[in-house]
């Protein structure tokens, strides 16, 4: 298998089953865990230039547990994982990333902070510097600050590149 | 004089584009790689190298970085540099050590750079304490981070590794680097300041990265600028002392690297150097 390769099924299911005990599910924060399946999509489709060394972990997780995680009890699941968290070192350190990454840019989670599930300047935003507050064309966007303007009564039209 | 420069185009074809003045803008390691790279019968330690100083005197920005966590910073509402201070930028010897910092204030990161720095740092557990660990963290990061001002040292340098190449089998660059005595003693006091900044705000979970390993490593120094041949690459207003068609306008020229980011005086200096050229355009060459 070259090192950049896709992750075998039973490396997938490992990697689901980490994730979910890394993160898990939380009604109280009314949250997914990080085994979710477009979470887990994601993840797979970002892996890229870091799948080798998300292998390696997954190797190192297999080494621990003696056997995948899907024929461990949760005891021995959550037993494994932190023996890798403890041991610690490049591969772990990347596989927790590319969770971690993940999962926070996920809408349903972005949300559950209080957050808007958008990129920090929409496409096209205007920026009222006059009236001090931003809007969208469509009108969605809401008032945010009362920011001072030292340009006068100007508007300003941000445009992503290629847009 | 310079006849041009070849390249390797996208089909991997060696091509040559002549020309009557050659400007380098690689930065601090790309353009001495590019000079020694360059070496030829008649300079045969690299291109504009009579002084020995092409790749030599690499200096970098460390950052000393102190963050905690305090009160809700509304950290997701604007960039997170907001203010800096020049306090401890100038030299004070009963601080030991020359030169200084500018210390630049941040106010906390977006939801993924905090994950994963504050789960490097052992804040936030795997498992069930996970997302309230989280949420105490998220959107309460203040943090200080002292741009220290690198100064030159020779054995800090940029040469062409042995063995090392790219896929054209060009020499790669191979960088030697250490953190120098006067360095440390500003980045102690840089995380000593910022200590008691967080302690003053009554911060917690305060954290040290010093220096921190994903920024400040700006390429700077390695083809010095100045009016003596022997101690410097380029003359004053960026021409090579060996070569009187060949022009540099990137961060090589730095001669310190002072405690700021410096891409706006790299653009200043690329602007310097272009209107001396213009001015200067009937004997560009003399």
């Amino acid at each position: 298998m070259p090192p950049d390769g896709p992750l075998t099924p039973a490396q997938s299911e490992d990697l689901r089953i980490l994730a979910g005990i890394m993160i898990p599910a939380s009604t109280e924060f009314d949250v997914p865990g990080a085994d979710d399946p477009a979470i887990q999509a994601d993840i797979v489709a970002t892996l890229g230039r870091d799948t080798g060394l998300v292998r390696e972990a997954l190797d190192q997780l297999a080494r621990l547990a003696g056997l995948a995680l899907a024929g461990l009890d949760p005891a021995r699941r959550e037993a494994a994982a932190m023996a890798l968290r403890a041991k610690g070192g490049a591969a772990v350190a990347t596989l927790t990333r590319v969770v971690l990454q993940c999962y926070y840019r996920d809408d349903r989670v972005v949300r559950s902070l209080g957050l808007e599930p958008r990129p920090p300047i929409r496409r096209v935003m205007y920026w009222r510097m006059a009236t001090g507050h931003c809007s969208t064309p469509s009108g969605r966007g809401r008032p945010r600050g009362a920011a001072r303007s030292l340009l006068g009564y100007s508007t300003i039209r941000l445009t992503q590149a290629g847009r | 004089m310079a006849a041009g420069a070849a390249y390797y185009d996208a089909d991997g074809v060696e091509q040559f584009q002549a020309a009557h003045v050659v400007v380098l803008a690689c930065n601090g390691v790309g353009t001495p790689r590019l000079l020694l790279n360059s070496a030829s019968g008649r300079f045969p330690n690299g291109l504009a190298n009579s002084s020995g100083l092409v790749g030599r005197n690499l200096m970098f920005h460390p950052y000393a970085q102190v963050y905690g966590f305090d009160e809700p910073t509304d950290s997701n509402r604007a960039p997170p540099t907001c203010l800096w201070s020049k306090e401890f930028y100038e030299t004070d010897l009963s601080r030991g050590f020359v030169r200084g910092y500018t210390f630049q204030f941040g106010r906390g990161v977006g939801p993924v750079a905090e994950a994963v720095a504050s789960e490097a740092k052992g804040l936030i557990p795997w498992g069930a304490g996970h997302h309230a660990a989280f949420r105490r963290l998220s959107g309460h990061r203040l943090g200080l981070s002292a741009i220290c001002e690198d100064l030159p040292e020779e054995h800090n340098r940029v040469t062409l590794d042995p063995v090392l190449k790219d896929s054209h089998g060009i020499p790669a660059p191979r960088i030697d680097y250490k953190i120098g005595e006067n360095m440390a003693r500003m980045m102690e006091h840089g995380v000593a300041r910022g200590n008691e900044v967080l302690a003053a705000a009554e911060a917690t979970d305060i954290c040290v990265n010093s220096p921190i390993l994903y920024g400040g490593w700006h390429l700077l120094g390695t083809a010095r600028m100045g009016a003596d041949p022997a101690r410097s690459v380029v003359n004053e207003w960026g021409r090579s002392h060996d070569v009187k068609n060949l022009f540099i306008v990137d961060g090589s020229l730095f001669v310190t690297s002072g405690g700021v980011n410096p891409t706006s005086t790299i653009q200043a200096l690329a602007l310097y150097i272009a209107d001396q050229m213009k001015q200067r355009l009937v004997n560009l060459f003399d």
